[in-house]
């Protein structure tokens, strides 16, 4: 459909946005092929802005006579609730561009047949080297994500953006615990790019293995408050978590922690955290936003800056509110979800301190490794999951831990931070189910801090 | 759209290709839905769709395809690429189809009223701002319509439509710099209640937020009693449903594969299917290879009664094909009412919430107990904040000591208050 023509029906602000996520997912376990599956959603939505309402109105059928009967619905939908509240029509901000990236590879793309071989044959090594595993499962998902926009302000793009992920999970039959371990390889674009030799793949499969093993002999953590290395993986899930929910101005508005915190120090000194559109240090993050749904140029949020809250993450009616421009952080997941504030690919800046030298000043602590899941508060209360770790004894690796968990105050402690390592490490995997799911980058470096863990 | 017609296009198509086991649903949804944001009812949202399910089974390879439905000459490429995916795919004898069922089935409401919603929202805006101006909250009332059709070619062929509302808050109450914990409610239901303040012990919920306002730190560390909020007791038992079903039974790592007929938990919990409960608006009619799902025990008076057992386990496995799922199920209430639950306890929480890390496989778990209270001597005494429970699920669901009289209705199941004894807490 022509969607630049399409949005000349509309009569008021809005957008109009045809999307199509394809999905595809093959499971393997312990060699069976369990999951062999693809979905296609696409549709057609449009939102229109009367007074300070939204309607809006979505079809799965492609074709323009449907396409005006769903702009005229969003229109009379924003109409009724205009009609009830009486309100005036507002101007909302914008910083209109046009784009078109297609991000998908360039190669031949591979048979389903031959990505199924692809992943017998990695459980084939698995299998063979590690014979003692109890189980070994193989997830290998693909999205891509297609989406055409135009607006009445004049932005349009056209993007489509494909991602990869392969996980791996192995476990083990301890005296009849199970233990479990495993890594996710992948990322930004399709399997073709991606995953081109499964050797690739056997280096962390080792690694992940190694620590699964080491879980035989597991301790638990000690309860309470402790020194600890935060690893990347864990920095980012609360770059993500339990700062960049609290600054997100919907939430915000709703009487999150921060809505008083601006200007304030929420962070020892060296702490920047920021919320990227696309690239950072020149590279591609994990979910590149290049245009956000409401077809503003996106631009970097820099929420936390030497340790002070400086900017919060906004959609156009946001910006509106607090009289700054938006920083083009509004999206949907699917064609029949409405855009609202999200992230994009949230992360703590590195800094200039090396990981094992971090780890020699830990006199008795622990290096907290990978979250196994995690959840934060509008107060920035946090809560997770710790899936693999290991105690420091006089600034050395000493025993594995069992899986524990980790809490505390977000904006306390990040004041606690005394170091950041100097590496960047995307958790590229990420999905955030903020009333919609939608595919997130969250990264960080290593950083010491003090963290209250759970344990006996 | 006729979505029968769709249906019969589509295995026409798969016949022509002689494709062995075909399996074609097609669901007509919609959705309308008004939201409030900031105090004003901000967004008006209607939906409306057609998606097609082929699931189909080729010389013993299986392959799951779903699109959403735009035209009748779109099919033709989605059957070609589900052929092709099932070409690429292991054989795999286990595979199977249900054949010879028939059901119609018909729930719910066929439309929305939205001047009722609308009218709901409006007073519910303004009867919170004047009674609990602290209550900052994002509220939603949607409707929800099913249609499907479910066939195969095997003789299955199945109708069902479902219609209802669900209300859902998120929220939390500030007070100048002070705020509590964000807090979430969520039911279905056929009938919109007279005020949305009255749904599911709602205006309860949010004086209790206003008083978490001022949670207090809690410093101590008890081995004590506590008691389980129905959404907790809910998402405990999802990791024992977990253990009864699927993969766990396939790869023998099920933590009670051989435990049918056996005690697992306390003999005060029984837990029952009951996929067309009509206290409950969502329905689990049709499971997904097209058999009706049956009404019947999951844990009766603490003793396993089924696994989740479908086909496709039951032939890899050797176990018993089952029709049980937890998907919408009842929890039995007790003889004990909430109150004097509370009274009965000389030290220890009730647990509202917790956000908790995933159990490990032994379901061993660690969480931080959130909108929660400290009971001390028979009375709730004041919230509490960075409260940890450590605990094992299963250990704590053996360790129960009284189940409620009153429960929750969430729509998709009927769940009481569980209070259970030495659990692991720590303060700050």
């Amino acid at each position: 459909m022509d969607i630049k023509r399409l949005i000349k029906h509309l009569d008021c602000y809005g957008e109009i946005r045809e999307q199509k996520n394809i999905v595809s997912a093959l499971g393997l376990s312990n060699g069976a092929l369990v999951s062999n599956s693809k979905s296609l959603n696409q549709g057609f939505s449009a939102r229109a802005y009367k007074g300070k309402e939204w309607g809006f109105s979505s079809t799965s059928i492609m074709n323009e006579e449907e396409a005006k009967r769903a702009i005229e619905k969003a229109q009379s939908n924003a109409s009724y609730l205009q009609r009830m509240s009486g309100n005036s029509d507002l101007l909302l901000p914008s910083r209109i561009t046009t784009l078109e990236k297609d991000l998908r590879t360039t190669k031949n793309l591979k048979s389903i047949k031959e990505k199924i071989e692809f992943i017998e044959d990695i459980n084939n090594r698995i299998k063979t080297k590690y014979p003692e595993l109890a189980s070994v499962m193989l997830y290998l998902s693909e999205d891509e994500a297609h989406k055409e926009v135009a607006t009445v302000d004049g932005s349009y793009f056209k993007t489509i953006i494909p991602r990869t992920h392969l996980r791996v999970m192995m476990m083990l039959n301890n005296d009849g615990q199970m233990l479990s371990e495993g890594d996710v390889f992948g990322g930004l674009g399709n399997f073709e790019d991606l995953f081109t030799s499964p050797d690739e793949l056997e280096a962390r499969i080792e690694e992940a293995y190694s620590h699964l093993v080491n879980k035989k002999s597991a301790i638990f953590a000690k309860a309470g408050e402790h020194e600890v290395i935060l690893g990347p993986d864990l920095a980012g899930i609360l770059a993500h978590e339990a700062i960049g929910h609290t600054t997100e101005a919907d939430l915000v508005r709703n009487g999150s922690i921060t809505a008083n915190l601006m200007n304030e120090r929420i962070a020892s000194d060296m702490v920047n955290l920021i919320d990227v559109p696309h690239t950072y240090n020149g590279k591609l993050c994990p979910r590149p936003v290049f245009v956000d749904d409401e077809g503003v140029e996106p631009v970097t949020a820099n929420i936390i800056e030497n340790g002070i809250l400086k900017s919060y993450m906004h959609n156009k009616e946001s910006a509106q509110i607090y009289g700054v421009q938006p920083t083009g952080n509004a999206r949907a997941s699917q064609y029949s979800d409405e855009p609202i504030i999200r992230m994009r690919n949230t992360m703590i800046v590195p800094g200039t301190s090396k990981l094992d030298d971090m780890i020699k000043t830990v006199k008795d602590g622990y290096y907290l490794m990978l979250p196994s899941n995690g959840q934060a508060d509008s107060t920035s209360e946090f809560m997770f999951g710790v899936s693999r770790g290991y105690e420091i004894k006089n600034g050395k690796l000493g025993n594995a831990i069992k899986e524990t968990t980790i809490s505390g105050v977000a904006v306390e402690l990040l004041k606690t931070v005394t170091d950041i390592s100097d590496d960047l490490k995307w958790l590229g995997s990420g999905m955030c189910g903020k009333k919609q799911s939608i595919p997130v980058g969250m990264g960080g470096p290593a950083i010491k801090c003090s963290v209250n863990i759970g344990g006996k | 759209m006729d979505i029968k017609k769709i249906a019969n296009i589509c295995q026409t198509k798969f016949e022509e290709k002689g494709i062995d086991k075909v399996a074609v649903t097609v669901i007509e949804t919609s959705k309308t839905e008004l939201q409030t944001e900031y105090e004003e009812i901000g967004l008006f949202r209607d939906t409306k769709s057609i998606s097609i399910d082929f699931r189909i089974i080729h010389e013993s390879k299986q392959a799951n395809k779903s699109f959403t439905f735009s035209s009748i000459e779109g099919i033709d490429s989605q059957v070609e690429e589900t052929i092709m995916m099932a070409e690429g795919a292991q054989a795999d004898e286990a595979h199977s189809m249900a054949s010879n069922i028939k059901s119609d089935n018909k729930y719910g409401l066929e439309e929305a009223d939205l001047d009722k919603m609308y009218s709901l929202l409006k007073d519910f805006l303004v009867e919170k701002k004047e009674k609990y101006p602290e209550i900052k909250d994002t509220t939603n009332i949607v409707f929800d319509k099913v249609r499907y059709i479910s066939t195969n070619n095997q003789g299955v062929e199945h109708q069902f439509s479902n219609g209802f509302y669900s209300i859902v808050t998120i929220y939390t109450a500030v007070n100048g710099n002070k705020s509590s914990s964000m807090n979430y409610q969520f039911a279905a239901t056929t009938e919109l209640p007279e005020r949305v303040l009255d749904f599911n012990n709602m205006e309860e919920h949010y004086q209790e937020t206003i008083e978490q306002i001022e949670q207090r730190e809690f410093t101590e560390k008890l081995v004590c009693d506590v008691i389980l909020a129905p959404d907790v007791v809910g998402s405990q038992l999802y990791s024992i449903y977990s253990e009864i079903a699927g993969l766990n039974l396939i790869n023998k790592t099920s933590l009670f594969m051989d435990k049918v007929g056996e005690k697992i938990i306390s003999d005060k919990i029984s837990i029952k299917a009951t996929p067309n409960n009509p206290k409950l608006a969502m329905k689990d009619s049709i499971g997904t290879e097209g058999y009706i799902m049956e009404e019947g025990d999951i844990i009766k008076d603490g003793v396993l009664s089924t696994l989740f057992v479908n086909d496709y386990v039951a032939n890899k496995t050797g176990l018993t094909p089952t029709r049980i799922s937890a998907n919408i199920c009842e929890i039995a209430s007790g003889d004990t009412s909430l109150e004097d639950m509370i009274k009965s306890i000389k030290k220890g929480i009730l647990i509202n919430r917790i956000s908790s890390g995933a159990p490990n496989k032994n379901k061993d778990f660690a969480g931080v107990v959130k909108n929660s209270y400290y009971i001390e001597d028979g009375k709730i005494q004041y919230p509490i904040k960075e409260v940890m429970i450590t605990a094992n699920i299963i250990e704590m669901l053996n360790n129960v000591e009284a189940v409620s009289k009153e429960t929750l209705n969430s729509g998709a199941s009927i769940v009481p208050w569980i209070k259970c004894s030495n659990v692991n807490i720590a303060g700050k």
